[in-house]
Parts: structure tokens; sequence; C-alpha cells
């Protein structure tokens, strides 16, 4: 097995962990860390295809390392919007969970 | 002014603008909203114009080629996405200017909460000029999306998209938090679907230019997943049935104006790039008719459950929120019928597509004459409750005249472009032999019409006497009915807006 090969699958299984916690999980913070991680995934994935889609197989290829560059930079604003989001709305109605997602157990 | 020169005007006044608004602080931001206003109508207009007279547009940003490169393109339909937004963000700019500056000590969002969740409370008027910027910045993200021919740099105004949007609700105040919250929530997960389907097209043909995507576009698995990934995120963005759920809580708690520039315009850039994957890069894929087909019937089941969901509203802003759903879906029909088989069927003239930005013009012309209706009805009655609105024509006949007029467009009665995008629909659905199609558009319309006529029909009701209102300052008013008349007028736009879509349409 390729280096490459384990950087891709391994960011297949942080996308699916992600993406499972981003639907499954209910308090917000969680959810949030579930998209984090999501995004890890895709970004580890395009390190990976850096180095398999080249035509020189010494060289590996620079634009899936500028677009994970931007990908981070999109990924940490939309995280900190969404925890100052989440502080407020904690802030305001004295829960971590969604309106919809609260009963009368929640926190 | 040379094509490319308009281009990049177009993309760089509603950023400077943002900066500038942002650097102006608290008394400057308005002049800075409104003249960013004024010059991205002018560039935007030279920018059709130039397309219009010497066809698509096309800049390398730093004079980098592509594929290493990203190339900024205008063809007819970016350019008339641009001006419909130019034309309906000044309008909302107008609207902007009084409404922010006159909403004294009785704020008018305290009761702005269609949503389930707890009543949002009042914005801090310190916070208010913040509009400015952010919206300055919506709209660059818009013009910037609109003119992106590369799949990554479509993710990233995509992204910048979504994140200036949740900004904007979250203006209204710490009970909006949530509405924003789940806003961004969804906004992040589609986006994170769509780059996961990006990355498969790249790694299959190392481009993410969309025109040479296009001629290196090979059928496999690879690229059914990467189609299947981009069009759930998409779906989940643009708010099409069943993912809709998010939209009525973030539109309907919103400040009028930040609800009149979602319904009308940011939700519009998911079907822009639905119909930019659809018909200009996976619509030549062998057996690519089903996804457009289910895309059709979503939009179908959009019109119906948005409709019959908007006739259950009791709150005038839910109403128009939901409104928005199944005017979306109309859109979604639109698509399909413009897709390969529908367009084969119907002679290829393009009519589908016509009739799909034609639609997206009046609806946005519209709906953001309605929103700003709400929002001055909600400032002169202290709330939206549809029912306790008795004599609004007596108290504010500028805005009751504005509501009537985007009412009709809605509907699509004539004389109004509303009537003239459903007419083209319809007569593509026939040609195409798609009768139900037809049948949902026509139950649709009357399904709006029940809704918004029972809303209109408060105007003329006999007032209560003893219920004072509050004044309403004109200007916002008076930029409704512009916005009305707007909606109106495109009935006569039918024309020039066919020669600009033809300019670069892929046949």
């Amino acid at each position: 097995m390729s280096l490459a090969l384990l950087y891709g699958l391994a960011g297949i299984a942080l996308v699916a962990m992600g993406l499972y916690a981003a639907l499954a999980a209910r308090h917000v913070l969680r959810r949030l860390l579930g998209l984090n991680v999501l995004g890890s995934g895709v970004f580890m994935m395009l390190v990976a295809l850096a180095s398999r889609t080249t035509d020189i197989a010494t060289r590996p290829d620079p634009v899936p390392h500028a677009m994970v560059l931007t990908g981070i930079v999109v990924a940490v604003s939309a995280t900190a919007l969404g925890l100052a989001l989440l502080r407020r709305m904690h802030a305001h109605d004295g829960s971590p969970w969604l309106p919809e997602d609260r009963d009368d157990d929640s926190p | 002014m040379t094509g490319s020169a308009a281009l990049v005007t177009v993309l760089v006044v509603p950023l400077a603008g943002a900066v500038a608004a942002l650097l102006a602080g608290r008394r400057g931001a308005v002049a800075a909203g409104l003249l960013a206003s004024a010059l991205g109508v002018a560039a935007a207009l030279a920018l059709a114009g130039t397309v219009l007279a010497g066809g698509m547009q096309r800049v390398a940003v730093g004079g980098w080629a592509v594929p290493l490169g990203i190339e900024l393109r205008a063809d007819g339909l970016a350019a008339a996405m641009l001006l419909i937004t130019a034309v309906i963000g000044a309008g909302i700019a107008v609207y902007a200017w009084r409404y922010f500056g006159a909403a004294g000590p009785h704020d008018p969002h305290d009761l702005a909460a269609g949503t389930p969740g707890p009543a949002g409370e009042a914005a801090p008027a310190s916070t208010q000029w913040l509009f400015w910027p952010v919206w300055l910045l919506a709209w660059g993200a818009l013009n910037a999306l609109y003119l992106s021919g590369d799949l990554f740099n479509l993710y990233v105004t995509l992204e910048l998209l979504g994140l200036a949007a949740v900004a904007l609700v979250a203006l209204a105040g710490a009970g909006a938090a949530a509405a924003a919250l789940r806003y961004l929530l969804l906004a992040l997960l589609g986006s994170m679907l769509y780059i996961l389907g990006v990355e498969l097209l790249y790694a299959a043909h190392q481009t993410m230019d969309l025109l040479q995507l296009r001629e290196r576009l090979q059928p496999g698995l690879s690229v059914w997943l990467a189609a299947a990934l981009m069009t759930a995120g998409l779906l989940v963005k643009t708010a099409i049935f069943p993912l809709h759920f998010w939209l009525p809580p973030a539109h309907g708690s919103a400040p009028a104006p930040v609800s009149a520039a979602l319904s009308a315009l940011v939700v519009k850039a998911g079907f822009y790039l639905l119909a930019r994957l659809w018909l200009d890069l996976f619509g030549a894929l062998p057996g690519a008719g089903v996804v457009p087909a289910l895309l059709g019937a979503l939009g179908a089941c959009a019109v119906i459950w948005g409709g019959v969901q908007a006739l259950r509203q009791t709150r005038l802003k839910a109403m128009i929120a939901y409104s928005t759903v199944a005017q979306l879906g109309y859109l979604m029909i639109a698509l399909l019928l413009a897709s390969g088989a529908g367009e084969a069927a119907a002679g290829a003239d393009g009519g589908a597509m016509h009739a799909a930005v034609l639609l997206a013009a009046s609806h946005a012309a519209a709906k953001a004459s309605m929103f700003m209706c709400a929002g001055s009805l909600l400032a002169a009655y202290g709330h939206d409750r549809i029912d306790a609105m008795a004599g609004f024509g007596t108290h504010l006949p500028i805005t009751a005249t504005a509501f009537a007029l985007s009412a009709l467009s809605l509907v699509g009665l004539p004389p109004t472009g509303g009537f003239v995008g459903k007419f083209a629909l319809i007569e593509a659905a026939v040609r195409a032999g798609a009768w139900w199609a037809a049948a949902v558009v026509l139950a649709g319309s009357l399904l709006a019409a029940a809704f918004l006529f029972h809303a209109l029909s408060r105007a003329f009701a006999d007032a209560p006497p003893d219920k004072a209102s509050a004044e309403v300052p004109a200007a916002p008013q008076l930029a409704a009915l512009a916005l009305a008349l707007v909606a109106v007028a495109l009935a006569a736009a039918g024309e020039p807006l066919r020669r600009l879509l033809m300019v670069g349409a892929a046949t």
C-alpha cells in the first residue's frame, strides 16, 4: 500500500466519521467538531491526490495544495463564526442545542 | 469601458464598498453602501451591454492561464444574474437606509420572529450599521460566484456567500442566533459535500475549469459520485424541498432588508450553480437526464408543499418565506425542461432557461418588495399577524399598492414579469409534452393566489377606529413600490433577456 493510498483511505474514514457526527449529534459544539473532522478528511484526500495526479512522480501537483490552504482558511473562519453564534445562543436560550432538538431533559 | 474592465469593476465595487463601509463606521456606512449600490448598478449595466454587443467576456486573474490560474467569465446568463442582483440590491439599499435609520426605541425587529423558537429580541441599535459591510460582502460574493468559471473558486464564493448570509441573519440579535446557527451548520455541510465532489472531478480530469472539464469529461463511477455529492450539497443550500426546512425560520426572523436580500437573491446562487452544472457540464453524460428529472419532481413537490404551508401561516413574514420555497420549485421545473430531454423536444431554443431567468428575476423583485412591505407593516403595527392588520390600505397606501403589485407578479397574473415567466414555462412544458409540469405550475399559482389575496384582503377591511398605528417614513415604502414596479416592468424585458441569454449558451 502506497503512502498516498493510506492518506486517501484515512481521509475517507475521517469524512465518514465527521459526517456521522455532523448529522447525528445534537450538541452544536459536537456538530461543529464533526464538520471540522469532515473538512480534515476532505483536505487529507486532497493532499493524497496531489501525489497521485502528477506527470512526474517526484513532483507533487501544487493545485490541490493551494486548495487545501484555501480550504483551511475558510474552515477556520466558518468555525469561528459558528462558535461565536453558539456562545450567543447559549447565553440567550441557556441551551447548546438547536430549538428542534430540545426537550425536557436538555441541559 | 472595455469588457474586461467592466467585469473587474462589477467584482471590485461591492467588495471595496464593504471595506469602505467597515472603515467608515457607524456614521459613514450608509453613504458607502448607497454609493457602492449606485456604482454597482452602473457597472452591471455596462457589463451586460458589452456582453450583448461583444459576446462572452473573459479575464484571467493575475495573468495566470487556465488550468493553473482562475478565469473569470461573463456570458449572457452571468450578465443577466449580475444585473438582477445589482438592481434588486440597490432597491434593498434604499429601503435599508431609512429602515435602520428610523428604528427608534420601538425597534421593529423585536416581534419579527415567525419562528417556532423564542421570539427574537431587539437588535441593538449600535450594531445595526453592520448591515452595510456584511450586505456588501454578500453582494460581492454573489457577483464573484456568477463570474467564476472554476469549480474551486465557486466553492470559495459559495462559502463567502454563506458566511455573509449567516452574519446577516444574526444581525437580528441574540434571539436569531439559533436560526443563524442552523443555517450555518447546513451551509457548511452543503459546501463540504460540494467540495468532495469537486475533488473527485479533479482527481479524474486534472482541471477545475468548467469549460475544460466539459471537454474532458469521461463518464464513470467517480463522475456520477461527484455529480451526486455536488448536487446534494447545492440542494441543501438552495433550500429545495425536502431540504427547505431551514429557510422559513432564517428568512422569517431576520430584519426586513435582510429577509429581502436572502429570499430574493442569495438562494438564487444555488439555483444558478445547479443550472450551470446540469446544463453546461454533466448534461452531456449518457443517461444524465435522470437527475434533472429528479430535480423537477422535487420542484413540483416544493411548489405544492410550499404553497400549502404558506396557506397555513398566520404570520406575514413566515407566509412570504414559504412562498419562496414554492417559487424555487418553479425554477427546478424550468431546469428539468431546459436540460437535454426537454429542450430536444422543444427545439432547443433556450425557451425553458429563458423562462427560468425571467421567473427568477420577477421573483427576486416581487419577493424583495413583499418582505419590505412586511417590514413597513411590522413597524406600523408592531406585529405581523395577518388577521390583525385590518385596514392597512388606508394607513399605508403606498405599501398596500406595492404589496398588491408584487402579489400579482408572484401569482403570475398579467401584466407582470411573473406572468410572462410562467407563461413561457408552461409553453416549454407543453412543447416538451410534460403536461404534469403545466398542471403543477397552474396549481401552484392557485395556491399563491389563495394565500396572497387573503393577506391583501386585510388592506381593504374596515380598520378598528381605536387602533392607532405608528408612522412609517415614506422612503422605505417608495423603495418597496419601486421594486414592485420592476417586477411588473419585467413583462417587457422578455426579448432583450432572450438575446442576452443566447450569448455563450451551451447548445
